[in-house]
């Protein structure tokens, strides 16, 4: 007996022992360890929504029932589009529209921006060899997916470039925590050289021509969007020159793509737009448009509250109408996008409810629960474009056909064409009524900001609206001031103490 | 005929040889009543022995009249006896006036005698838990032993609390709690068991205690036993009490005529409503009466126990319901024990089987208990057609919120749990151990249309279903021989092995049909908020401890412990944990014997030992691609941000623990003293990494933690006659945590207000220093050195120079203070500008305080005379601040319509000269007066002593309740938390905090005063 139970133990220890390794091995059950993945085509897709998810995330917002997406801080609250909404603003807003960031402004961070480069950067590297393992993985299948991979890098390192200046350059996946995660930053000038250019470039070598794409990914008509956009910046200290010929050249590629409705785009004239009746489809309904050429997508049933800052969220809105948008746009009755852009009402709930990406006309009267609205962001569509080649036109000397480009959209806008003898129209006041007319048409769509900072016109645009401003709180009437090094963001301050490498943007502490 | 002689004589023989006997007799104490449950064996067999029964009485059969009975029971001195030639033992117990022959639980089938034991262990009886009627075991552990810090939140009737044994050595938020033990069962909480089922609670403190539970034993372990039962007649017991409860502390609010004078003033005459007819909004309400009431709170238990022939049982039920101070909040909880054990000879086992189910309503503390302060008080609670009214001025009606929003809990546990032993040889036994559990906890959430905005948005619920199955086995040998007179060793070698397996489901719905139905078929599913998730993990363990005993005079103790986890990568899942400890009972020493009558005795004890910490994510090796974001109806795949990190390890603590215990007056009083020292290395630690690399942190073992400590424990028995006794334990602690090593020397700040720097303490407050509100304009002027000057006004209260602080006039240059641009007025708070820039910002914090006590407390006194006692209990604690998070944020202004404090709305600043400390609410937070979450002036001293229990209990004479065939009956009045000692403002000091955001007072579950009869009853 005694001996029996002696063995028992022992072979028990024993066994349990050995066993050990094995019982001790416990796999993630809710996810897959990374050197097991992009093995398929499923995997392509699953990475490459992935990327879309995290782009859409950082713009749009996470879902939550707050306000979390950078699309409007970037594009649009610094300028003379919006102003902030008084007591129910965040801190972070009133910094926007009151020109004093600091390094605490929420949207000074690059996290996410950095998060979909990383997913880039492991789709660039690991896509190809699904290829070996999967034959529906096909080179089309890849050569397609790693251009919007690409692209999605390109588009990420410009939008740092346009915001902050000089960028921490990541190219290959970090995978490895022994390794040194904390790089310095590379020039900006060096930044658009070797990463941004390269990668646009390579992500349309790589797409399949001619083919109808999805409105809501990278086809080929966005990555010549997204190029032409590249093409034609300046930065704020000279130091990144447009090459508006180059631009031209994207535009022409762009007008030879397909668009989602499987149209070819032509660009020819304004019927390549949506018609003035249609305007709003290029916000409501984009996909098969006419006009439409890459809007991120959103789906409330998955993704939760859209929650715009500048539309409807679960809380107060933190941005409200520039007062120059209402006194002076409101004016122009003729215009079709002013009651279809935003609440022509004045006063609290109404000055701070942008329509254009609501089903809504004229005033905010929302039947939809506050948090069950789709809201599609446009990143680009023919009408931006149509102006972008108006003004390289007019930089390039072709007044003319900067002319007719500009007119096809005040045409679509409801408004009389100008008269080539119009002055508003002359060579010198060509760019600034280019300049104004994105400002309407593109009104909420991230783009003024960056249009002031490239066309060089932050101060003289900015300074009345901010003295203004600053009138209002009392502080002294100083406009943007003369510190140019302003116009670039601080860097976050978590995110520099996370990077001991990094610097910050001078002016910035 | 020779033949069957011989054969005869030949067993005469035998049984004469053998002369085996059955001896009975009783047992009784020094005033004659049976004691049952004494332990009787032979001494020196392998045989069980027996216990006495409820009448005292015992039966045994002894090899022989050589043979030694050895008598024992907690409580009492043990006695041996010589049988001889007598079958009928009587015997007399004498209580012991010492604790110094109480058994100490060590693990693993170890016991060692208190006197004995060599580390730093703290025990709670039965008889200590049944003085504080304890609902939960935060109850019943509060302020009972030095070292030990529990956080009760005992106001929630489902709150349960947090302990800290011997100080905050991690900055891992998950893992800061002690390991359970419970009948030896590594457990993850003992929520499931009813402090009156449990016979002792024994705290192990020190590594060279907990060293045997290895990665598991950093913060401390507590040994739970529960009751067993006892031979002899079935043993009844009946007990139920009925405890009444109020708010505790009730808060002054903000009355209807305060925030119609001060909207007034803010907002020129308009903003508030002059309607005087309407009585809608002519009400003066204070929320705290409409919102509270009256709390009834119902413990009923039955329990049996007994045994006989080698069986035991042991059985207890208990429901519990409690009826909370706020409106629709309750728990319901029946809480079921079974313990079976069986001995066989050789052979035992032991069956325990636990049943628990919790039920109750949660109520929503934020919008319910704290949304007292921010709805107007004069708007009615209710619509004119009598139904509750829904948001006014975006606050929520706080009655509305308690009665319609329903989140019910239904958890349950169940734990089977069986023990087999053999006793191999004399000296030698083996253990083992299966224990199974499920929990099974679920919830369901519905909040009505009612109650959204304007009363007609979606209704919206959940659906919850949580699963946890683990498994352990143990097995163990118990070696224990003495040889020769003095040299006693002890023994224990042994393995265990764990799974654990989680699986967790939850449906959320909005859109519902009708409001009666709250399954997922009645609702649209909200696929945000839908999804279910998984994991497991697995341990294994050898361990063994070796314990020498000389003489009773000198101890040494080692134990080892190899621990192999899953949560680590493949190369480092193995780590091994020992300890050492020695005891000097000095007074055994020959020449010490002349101390004996009043030093009884002395003991001097030192251990070190190492320990860990394991609890990080379970997957924490694995770099991973993460699931569940959509885009355009694809699910996206995204390498998860949190790295992997495949050499991540435990963190280990070392200490080394100084005690001295020390009895006088045999035992009458004792005096014990701890001093330990705890470093806490390769701290488990969530890294940043540069998030320019597309991760976000990883977990890493960095950086080290120091706590020190000095813990003092007094009993006594100052009087005892005939009638009269009086008995006092006291403990008293002072602990110490700070960092002493992070990552590259980097500090990093917790939940945006908790500085963790190197030097620095666990709990800091990194915020701005308020030095009060600027009274005028002219106010904020500094000289070149940045000394505050002081504005000088003439009689007409013109503005005429400044002068210094020596009194004098100053000419020179002024400096004055700016924040978010903005030069600092009259109205506006002053900050201590750190740097002497002149430009308060993030550079300006400072260490504003510390959410840590230093200090804490227990005394417990009991009186007794006759058939009457009495036992007070006294806690409390010191050296920590609070962040009264609530207050700041009613005085924030940020909403048009949240009433600040009514302190503030009487004395904010609102022209130039005001002397305030709150600032014009005018400018909102314009200039950063208000800071919500970062202001010094929002910082409450936390300390507070409480009269935490009070319990006076009548016990009826023997011969009176005999008559009514009771063996026993008493009745008591009981009171909890019935006075209260504290500067700080708000409901209670004490509240339970979250990993590393400690001390934040952010809205919490106000605690109540209680008072209750209760009836115990024994046949």
């Amino acid at each position: 007996m005694k001996k029996s139970i002696y063995s028992i133990a022992i072979i028990v220890t024993i066994t349990l022992g050995t066993a050990c390794t094995k019982f001790l091995d416990q796999k993630p059950l809710t996810d897959v360890p990374a050197n097991e993945f992009f093995k398929s085509l499923k995997d392509i897709n699953a990475a490459l929504a992935g990327i879309y998810a995290s782009f859409q995330q950082e713009m749009t917002g996470d879902g939550s029932n707050g306000f979390t997406g950078n699309y409007f801080s970037w594009g649009d609250m610094r300028s003379d589009n919006f102003d902030d909404n008084g007591q129910y603003a965040s801190a972070s807003y009133k910094q926007l529209a009151q020109n004093t960031l600091t390094s605490g402004n929420a949207s000074a961070n690059w996290t996410g921006l950095y998060r979909t480069i990383g997913r880039c950067n492991m789709a660039i590297r690991y896509i190809p060899q699904a290829a070996s393992f999967d034959n529906n993985a096909t080179t089309t299948a890849v050569n397609n997916a790693l251009a919007q991979a690409y692209a999605m890098r390109a588009l990420c390192y410009f939008q740092i470039v346009r915001v902050w200046g000089d960028a921490v350059v990541w190219t290959e996946p970090y995978l490895d925590v022994t390794q040194a995660d904390q790089k310095p930053r590379t020039d900006k000038v060096n930044v658009m050289k070797e990463v941004v250019v390269p990668d646009i470039d390579k992500a349309y070598s790589l797409i399949q021509k001619n083919q109808t794409p999805v409105v809501w990914n990278i086809g080929e008509a966005a990555i010549c969007a997204i190029g032409a956009d590249i093409a034609m910046w300046k930065s704020h200290d000279g130091k990144i020159l447009p090459d508006y010929a180059k631009a031209k050249t994207w535009i022409a590629s762009l007008f030879a793509a397909k668009g989602s409705g499987g149209k070819v785009f032509a660009g020819v004239s304004g019927n390549d737009l949506e018609a003035t009746a249609d305007w709003k489809r290029n916000f409501l309904s984009p996909s098969g448009g006419r006009e439409a050429i890459w809007s991120i997508h959103w789906d409330y049933t998955t993704n939760g509250c859209a929650c715009l800052p500048v539309t409807v969220g679960a809380s107060n809105n933190w941005a409200k109408f520039d007062s120059t948008v209402t006194a002076d746009w409101k004016k122009s009755r003729s215009d079709i996008r002013v009651a279809q852009t935003i609440d022509t009402l004045t006063g609290l709930g109404h000055n701070d409810k942008l329509l254009k990406y609501l089903p809504l006309t004229g005033q905010f009267s929302g039947n939809t629960p506050a948090l069950q609205y789709n809201e599609y962001l446009t990143m680009f569509r023919l009408g931006d474009v149509y102006l972008t080649y108006a003004e390289a036109l007019n930089k390039t000397g072709d007044l003319t056909n900067a002319l007719k480009y500009l007119n096809f959209i005040r045409v679509r806008a409801g408004l009389p064409a100008y008269a080539a003898t119009d002055p508003a129209v002359s060579a010198a006041n060509m760019e600034n009524t280019i300049l104004t007319e994105r400002r309407w048409e593109l009104y909420g769509e991230g783009k003024r900001w960056f249009d002031l900072v490239r066309t060089g016109t932050v101060t003289t645009v900015m300074d009345p609206v901010l003295k203004q401003r600053q009138a209002r709180l009392g502080t002294p009437q100083t406009g943007f001031g003369t510190d140019m090094n302003k116009i670039l963001w601080p860097i976050y301050r978590t995110v520099l103490e996370d990077n001991k490498k990094l610097v910050q943007n001078p002016s910035y502490n | 005929m020779r033949m069957l002689l011989l054969l005869v004589i030949l067993l005469s023989t035998a049984t004469g040889y053998s002369q085996s006997k059955k001896v009975n007799g009783t047992i009784r104490d020094g005033k004659g009543a049976p004691v049952a449950g004494v332990s009787v064996k032979v001494k020196n067999s392998a045989s069980g022995g027996t216990v006495s029964d409820a009448d005292g009485k015992f039966s045994l059969t002894v090899p022989g009249p050589a043979a030694v009975l050895g008598f024992s029971f907690v409580g009492y001195l043990d006695r041996e006896e010589r049988v001889g030639d007598r079958s009928a033992i009587d015997i007399v117990l004498n209580e012991s006036a010492s604790n110094l022959e109480d058994v100490v639980v060590i693990g693993y089938g170890g016991l060692a005698k208190k006197k004995d034991a060599t580390g730093a262990t703290a025990q709670v009886n039965a008889k200590a838990i049944a003085e504080k009627n304890p609902v939960t075991l935060f109850d019943a552990l509060q302020g009972q032993a030095a070292g030990v810090l529990i956080t009760n939140d005992n106001g929630d009737p489902a709150g349960q609390g947090t302990i800290q044994i011997r100080g905050a050595s991690t900055i891992n938020a998950e893992g800061n709690g002690p390991l359970w033990v419970i009948d030896g069962v590594l457990s993850e909480n003992g929520r499931f068991l009813n402090p009156a089922d449990i016979e002792t609670i024994d705290i192990l403190k020190d590594a060279s205690s907990a060293a045997i539970y290895g990665a598991r034993g950093a913060n401390g372990v507590i040994l739970v036993t529960t009751k067993k039962g006892k031979g002899g007649k079935p043993s009844i017991n009946l007990n139920y009490y009925h405890l009444f409860g109020k708010l505790a502390h009730k808060l002054r609010t903000t009355t209807a005529a305060e925030l119609r004078a001060y909207r007034a003033s803010r907002d020129n005459n308009s903003g508030y409503n002059a309607d005087s007819t309407n009585p809608y909004l002519n009400a003066d309400n204070d929320y705290q009466d409409l919102l509270f009431k009256t709390a009834h709170k119902q413990v009923a238990s039955v329990s049996v126990s007994g045994g006989g022939s080698g069986l035991n049982y042991y059985g207890g039920v208990t429901y519990t319901d409690d009826q909370s101070i706020v409106l629709n909040s309750w728990i319901k909880r029946v809480q079921s024990k079974i313990n079976v054990g069986y001995t066989a000879g050789k052979f035992s086992v032991t069956n325990n089987l636990s049943f628990a189910w919790e039920t109750g309503n949660t109520i929503p503390v934020g919008n319910s208990a704290k949304q007292v302060f921010e709805r107007n008080p004069w708007t009615s609670i209710y619509r004119p057609d009598g139904s509750y009214a829904s948001y006014v001025e975006s606050k929520r009606n706080p009655v509305a919120q308690a009665l319609f929003n329903r989140d019910i809990d239904n958890n349950y546990v169940v734990q089977f749990n069986t023990t087999l032993s053999y006793q191999l040889f004399k000296t030698l036994k083996y253990t083992s151990l299966f224990n199974a559990q499920l929990t099974n906890n679920t919830n369901n959430q519905f909040s009505p249309s009612s109650l959204t905005s304007g009363g007609t948005g979606d209704a919206t619920g959940s659906n919850t279903f949580e699963k946890t199955v683990n498994w352990e086995v143990q097995g163990y040998f118990n070696y224990n021989e003495k040889f020769g007179s003095k040299h006693t060793v002890a023994a224990t070698l042994g393995f265990s092995a764990d799974k654990w397996r989680n699986d967790y489901y939850t449906v959320a719905m909005s859109k519902y049909v009708t409001e009666n139905i709250n399954t997922s078929n009645a609702g649209l599913i909200d696929l945000t908020k839908t999804r279910t998730t998984a994991w497991a993990r697995s341990n294994a363990s050898f361990f063994g401890r070796v314990n020498y005993n000389y003489d009773g005079k000198y101890i040494l103790q080692g134990t080892v412990r190899r621990d192999g986890s899953s949560r680590f990568g493949a190369n480092n899942k193995w780590g091994n944990f020992f300890s050492v400890s020695a005891a000097w009972r000095f007074t055994q020493e020959k020449f010490m014997s002349w101390t004996r009558d009043v030093l009884y005795d002395g003991k001097l004890r030192y251990s070190r030992g190492r320990t860990g910490n394991d609890a990080i994510g379970n997957y924490a090796s694995y770099t991973v691609m993460s699931f569940g974001q959509y885009y355009n109806g694809q699910i996206g795949a995204g390498i998860n941000t949190t790295l992997g990190n495949n050499i991540i390890q435990w963190e280990t603590t070392s200490d080394n623990n100084y005690g001295i215990d020390l009895s006088f007056l045999k035992g009458r009083l004792t005096f014990s003293v701890d001093y330990y020292t705890k470093l806490t290395k390769d701290l488990l630690y969530r890294d940043e990494l540069a998030k320019e690399s597309g991760g976000s942190a990883v977990t890493v073992n960095v950086g080290s933690i120091r706590n020190t400590g000095l813990e003092f424990t007094v009993t006594g028995t100052p009087v005892s006659t005939k009638n009269f006794t009086w008995d006092v334990s006291a403990n008293l602690t002072f602990q110490d945590a700070r960092i002493e090593q992070l990552a590259g020397g980097a500090s990093f700040i917790a939940g945006n207000k908790w500085l963790i720097r190197e030097g620095g303490r666990l709990g800091d407050f990194y915020i701005w220093k308020n030095l009060g509100v600027y009274a005028y304009d002219q106010s904020n002027a500094y000289d070149g050195s940045w000394n505050k000057l002081n504005p000088v006004f003439d009689a007409s209260g013109a503005f005429t120079g400044y002068t210094d602080n020596t009194g004098k006039s100053y000419t020179g240059t002024i400096n004055q203070l700016k924040r978010n641009g903005i030069v600092l007025q009259g109205g506006d708070t002053e900050w201590l500008d750190v740097n002497k820039d002149g430009i308060i910002d993030e550079t300006d914090k400072v260490i504003g305080g510390n959410g840590l006590p230093t200090r804490f407390f227990g005394i417990s006194n009991t009186f007794r005379y006759k058939n009457i006692s009495l036992n007070i209990f006294i806690n409390g604690q010191f050296g920590n601040d609070i962040y009264n998070l609530v207050r700041n944020q009613q005085n924030e202004n940020r909403s048009t319509y949240t009433p600040p404090i009514w302190d503030a709305v009487l004395y904010a600043w609102r022209k130039q000269g005001d002397a305030t400390v709150y600032p014009y609410f005018n400018r909102r937070d314009d200039r950063g007066s208000i800071s919500t979450g970062y202001n010094s002036l929002y910082v409450e001293d936390g300390s507070f002593i409480r009269l935490s229990s009070v319990r006076l209990n009548y016990t009826f004479a023997p011969k009176l309740v005999n008559k009514v065939k009771l063996k026993g009956a008493s009745v008591y009045v009981y009171g909890n938390n019935l006075l209260m000692w504290t500067n700080y403002s708000w409901y209670d000091p004490e509240f339970s905090s979250r990993g590393l955001t400690i001390g934040e007072d952010g809205g919490k579950y106000p605690k109540r005063r209680e008072v209750g009869v209760g009836v115990n009853v024994n046949f």
